[in-house]
């Protein structure tokens, strides 16, 4: 058999080549991609569940401005009725007419000797439970001294934003002060490093300064 | 001699034909690593765009009054339309501050509203690109703060 000494490689060899440098440019080439495309998802994810909390927090604070107001209206009537009894009248105001045993109470520290700041701050103390209680979404927390306040906003399937407040006494430099504020996971999975319904507790915000406008 | 001939024939066309079917398919292969391109620079824009509008979306969270402002926009562009202030920050591609020739504009509203006990501050935040058609949005995020008592 002769054997041929030619220059030039044997039919094939430049095929196998060029199909084993193709599969490498492709396996990159689909490497790249994906990894990219997984990327932007997580990107994506990330985008919408911070834009998801900052909904939550906006919220939050609508909410917070409708107990200030109800605290503000507390203030003003517990303001009218220790200064002139004849106010009583107000307790029919749906607001507190549905709390009978306030009446009594109110009544009594109004006829007692107790001085008018001792009347306003146990009449504001009784008109804030009445009205932070009335609010939708809001639960009141039984407190020795002053009443408080706490809602959950939804951030998304997993997480809740909770908010806890305490209201200040009557003639202090603020209506409420946030004590704690924090971010709920509503459901946990396993792997993860927090546990079934662990708080994350954010900073609970600067104390508020506000003065008394009734 | 016919055999060699043959031979060296049969090598250009295989040649001819493997550099043609290489050619077509690094043309697609190149389009593929084109869009993977893409699809990360995209990721890269968005990343840094949220981590921007959350900067200021926090410092807002942190303001004592209504009046303040957020540290990052004291250098900024302000402009007044219909009682909401617009703050506008702008930025190269490389997420510097600049105001030559610049990719990214960092454009935040805020719009006070007074109530009985305070005010309440509304912030919409966005980030946009700029190419040759105009503005468009890359990010918006969206952040409310009420500060009691100061009316």
């Amino acid at each position: 058999m002769k054997q041929h000494n030619s220059p030039f490689p044997g039919v094939g060899a430049s095929s196998i080549l060029m199909i084993f440098v193709m599969l490498c440019l492709t396996t990159f080439g689909v490497l790249s991609y994906v990894t990219a495309d997984a990327d932007r998802k997580i990107s994506t994810k990330n985008a919408e569940s911070v834009e998801n909390y900052y909904k939550a927090v906006s919220a939050a604070q609508a909410k917070l401005q409708k107990i200030d107001a109800e605290l503000l209206r507390a203030q003003y009537d517990a303001k009218r009725i220790a200064k002139d009894p004849i106010y009583l009248g107000l307790m029919s105001d749906s607001v507190y007419s549905e709390n009978k045993d306030s009446h009594a109470e109110i009544d009594a520290l109004l006829k007692s000797g107790a001085s008018p700041d001792e009347k306003r701050s146990g009449c504001y103390r009784l008109f804030a439970s009445a009205r932070l209680a009335r609010l939708p979404g809001v639960t009141l927390l039984a407190a020795s001294g002053t009443p408080g306040a706490s809602f959950t906003e939804k951030v998304d399937e997993n997480r809740s934003l909770s908010v806890t407040l305490i209201t200040e006494p009557y003639g202090g430099n603020a209506r409420y002060r946030i004590t704690e504020q924090k971010l709920l996971n509503n459901r946990s999975s396993e792997g993860e490093s927090m546990g079934d319904g662990e708080p994350i507790h954010l900073w609970p915000g600067p104390s508020n300064s506000a003065t008394e406008n009734p | 001699m016919k055999n060699g001939t043959s031979h060296i024939h049969s090598f250009f066309v295989e040649i001819i034909l493997v550099l043609l079917f290489f050619s077509l398919s690094a043309a697609v292969t190149l389009r593929v690593f084109a869009a993977a391109g893409q699809r990360a620079q995209q990721s890269s824009e968005l990343s840094v765009a949220v981590v921007r509008a959350e900067d200021i979306a926090e410092q807002l969270s942190g303001l004592s009054s209504p009046g303040a402002l957020p540290k990052t926009l004291a250098s900024a562009q302000k402009t007044e339309t219909g009682g909401t202030a617009h703050y506008r920050l702008f930025f190269d591609r490389k997420w510097v501050e600049t105001t030559d020739d610049p990719r990214y504009v960092l454009d935040v509203a805020l719009k006070q509203t007074p109530a009985a006990g305070g005010t309440r501050v509304d912030a919409a935040i966005s980030v946009l690109r700029r190419n040759s058609g105009g503005e468009s949005p890359v990010y918006t995020l969206n952040s409310a703060k009420y500060f009691p008592g100061a009316v």
